[in-house]
């Protein structure tokens, strides 16, 4: 006898899907993971070495208080705003932030991360020299700073400075993962963290280290990875004709050709603008493969940087070598006091786009009568440690934190940590100092703007183009956002396709 | 013309050959070319065309000269330092031979590549450092070869007769121990430059300190690596260089039947 409105048929199968829900609910906790090939892996969990805080934020781990958003913005995450008190800020935390323990983050737990991280790296005390950081109610911390502070979401968003808290003898972290196996610098198994304050993730993300270019594109195209990061640009069409979904982001890294001042030739003003007007970037890009022209040291897309592309202008550059007494010879080579020009140009080996530019710059610097001797390096460090160079390019993140004042605190401050090139302007030192004391966006903007015209003049860089990022992507992935940089490599939203 | 005649003639003409390779070349090696990258193989570029447009016979030819360079560096060193120890070693006996033959044994338990990778990351990788790198990493076989040769020499009849003539050391190794042992010690540097030439192409390809724009072949299947799947033939012809070069110098080279350094012994005639 059915009963009311249903046929035993219906009823058995009703009980069917009912006995069925949980091997689904538990096929959706037992999703597989999505793959993630990368070029590099965290090396460690502890929060307080150089690049941890970078691999931890990148592998969906860790986050900062504030972040740079896709379109280039600074943003509150686990924080929700920061206002100036006196020469402090009081930051105000977002409410409802776990840890993925379950346990709150709170005011005290964001004050001791921050000292901690504060007192143990050097990166972390760049921008702001000794942080004290207090803990006003559940929500709110007052942060006071050795040196002023006119932006702190910037010097907030700054990767070093992830929340975390020690329990036992590991560390946890309020990202949309958590960390379920560990090799370190080769393997994370990641998998949803239940308490993150966001949207949890769906499935759970192996992310492997490959560091050979080739091997990653190999392991997308042979279907071991849903996403490959970093691939080279000539790969591209190959993996499409495969059925994989190319994509590429041009990031906030600036490939920039440094000069040595403390020596000669480059000693000499004039020299470094000829160099400068010397280099062809459209073709630099065009050899690489990818990239935006520099329009100065940030990427062109940031408010406080030029628009207009630098000139490459090689009769100028020509002009300003003959001013500066270098003549050329019949052999095509310049020659001052019977000295020909010559120049050490060093790069590292690390990256294919450094080993495909350097006979292009070379070839360019050359043509200006300039004897470039090109050699590549594992690492750049000792080189520069050592001083030996006259020309040295490489890649860095300029505007890690969204404000373009990190990357010339630490490269061309005159006391910078990493100002190795001898830069020591007292126009720029005062513009520094102006933007050290200035909070209003538009006026640092300006201020900004007004550097990179002084860079431009005194040559201790010249910034090259903006670094494109290609990957792959299997269709599974098919709504991946790239960020614009190698930060936020694995998302909380990957595998949702809109 | 002797076995030997013709492997030395052989690898005479072999180095000639990979010198005038790098005295001329059709096209600029060096000239970038964009809008010709990665061009099929044709009149004007027989091989084809790099990632940045340039012809790639004209970087083969230019890294052939560097290889040949390496060759007649690292030949020179290791015969000239080896025969000179080895034949020291000989001559000399005592503590004095003891340790110049622990010394050689020493240099040849150090592997080849690393010692070479060591002195070439110092003072950076060129033609000139790598033939010295290699030449000093690699004297210590001639060495025994030539200390095992002078002490069979000095045992012959005809020595022993002289020296009891009263000619001395120094006459003994001039007139006697040298000539006698050439020969043996020429075959085996002749074969040897099989292995010089691929040794000096994994320097490259490492490339430590190495000058990146200098077409070597190593270095050039280092360079255009992140090509092997798109543009397979960047690595082919270097790759081929490398395996032809060191084939035929040891083909050509290789001890024919009835030398010393030969493994092919004649028959003997049954009585």
């Amino acid at each position: 006898m059915p009963f009311i409105g249903y046929t035993r048929r219906s009823l058995l199968g009703m009980a069917g899907a009912l006995a069925l829900f949980p091997l689904a609910a538990g096929a959706q906790e037992d999703a597989a993971p999505l793959r993630v090939i990368s070029y590099f892996a965290a090396s460690t969990l502890d929060p307080h070495p150089g690049g941890s805080g970078w691999f931890l934020q990148s592998h969906g781990v860790a986050e900062t208080l504030f972040w740079v958003d896709d379109d280039l913005t600074i943003q509150p995450k686990l924080a929700t705003g920061a206002e100036p008190d006196g020469d402090a800020w009081i930051v105000s935390l977002r409410p409802g932030v776990r840890f993925s323990d379950g346990s709150p983050m709170n005011a005290e737990a964001v004050a001791m991360a921050l000292t901690s991280l504060n007192a143990s790296s050097p990166r972390a005390t760049g921008s702001t020299g000794t942080i004290t950081a207090t803990a006003i109610d559940p929500l709110r911390v007052r942060i006071e700073t050795e040196r002023p502070v006119p932006v702190m979401p910037a010097v907030l968003a700054e990767f070093p400075l992830i929340m975390f808290k020690a329990v036992d003898d590991t560390w946890i972290y309020t990202g949309p993962y958590t960390v379920a196996e560990f090799e370190p610098s080769s393997r994370l198994l990641l998998e949803p963290n239940p308490h993150y304050w966001g949207q949890v993730p769906a499935a759970p993300v192996e992310l492997r280290r490959l560091q050979d270019p080739q091997s990653r594109v190999l392991a997308v195209q042979a279907g071991e990875a849903d996403l490959s990061f970093n691939l080279p640009p000539a790969s591209l069409d190959r993996l499409a004709a495969d059925g994989l979904i190319p994509l590429s982001v041009v990031t906030t890294k600036t490939e920039m050709l440094f000069m040595n001042l403390t020596r000669p030739p480059l000693d000499d003003p004039r020299v470094r603008q000829a160099i400068a007007l010397g280099v062809d970037r459209e073709m630099l890009v065009e050899a690489v493969g990818g990239g935006l022209p520099a329009t100065s040291l940030f990427h062109p897309d940031f408010d406080f940087a030029p628009n207009e592309p630098l000139p490459h202008d090689p009769f100028r550059a020509a002009d300003l070598l003959e001013d500066a007494g270098w003549a050329m010879g019949e052999d095509g080579l310049r020659r001052r006091d019977g000295e020909p020009f010559s120049l050490l140009l060093r790069h590292t080996t690390r990256q294919p786009d450094a080993i495909t530019m350097a006979p292009v710059l070379q070839a360019q610097l050359q043509a200006l009568g300039l004897q470039v001797e090109v050699r590549g390096y594992e690492s750049t460090q000792p080189v520069l440690d050592a001083g030996e160079f006259d020309l040295i390019y490489f890649n860095s993140n300029t505007v890690p934190s969204g404000d373009g004042a990190f990357i010339l605190d630490q490269w061309l401050r005159a006391d910078g940590p990493r100002n190795h090139f001898g830069y020591d302007s007292a126009p720029f030192e005062d513009l520094m100092d102006r933007l050290g004391e200035t909070r209003d966006p538009a006026a640092r903007n300006a201020l900004l703007l007004d550097i990179s015209a002084l860079l431009e003049e005194e040559v201790p860089v010249t910034p090259l183009f903006a670094v494109e990022f290609h990957m792959a992507l299997t269709p599974q992935l098919a709504g991946y956002v790239a960020h614009p940089s190698d930060y936020f490599i694995v998302r909380p939203d990957m595998g949702i396709v809109d | 013309m002797s076995g030997r005649g013709r492997g030395l003639t052989a690898l005479g003409l072999l180095l000639a050959g990979l010198a005038l390779a790098s005295l001329w070349q059709p096209q600029d090696p060096f000239a970038i070319d964009l809008a010709s990258r990665h061009a099929p193989i044709s009149p004007s570029h027989p091989m084809g065309t790099d990632h940045l447009g340039r012809d790639l016979l004209s970087r083969m030819m230019l890294g052939a000269g560097n290889t040949a360079m390496v060759i007649v560096i690292v030949a020179s060193l290791s015969f000239g330092l080896g025969t000179l120890v080895g034949v020291t070693a000989g001559l000399a006996r005592g503590p004095i031979g003891s340790a110049l033959i622990r010394t050689a044994e020493f240099v040849i338990a150090v592997p080849t590549l690393i010692l070479a990778l060591t002195i070439t990351t110092l003072f950076g990788l060129s033609p000139v450092t790598a033939g010295l790198a290699l030449g000093l990493a690699t004297w210590g076989p001639y060495a025994l070869l030539a200390h095992a040769l002078t002490l069979r020499t000095l045992g012959q009849p005809h020595v022993l007769a002289a020296r009891s003539l009263g000619v001395g050391r120094a006459g003994v190794a001039a007139r006697h121990v040298v000539p006698e042992t050439t020969d043996t010690l020429l075959t085996y540097l002749a074969s040897d430059a099989g292995r010089t030439v691929v040794s000096y192409a994994s320097l490259a390809f490492l490339g430590l300190g190495a000058e990146t724009s200098q077409p070597d072949w190593g270095a050039m299947l280092f360079e255009y690596r992140g090509y092997v799947f798109d543009a397979p033939m960047l690595l082919i012809w270097p790759g081929l260089a490398i395996t032809l070069t060191a084939l035929t110098l040891n083909l050509a080279l290789e001890p024919r039947p009835g030398h010393p350094g030969s493994r092919h012994r004649p028959k003997l005639k049954e009585t």
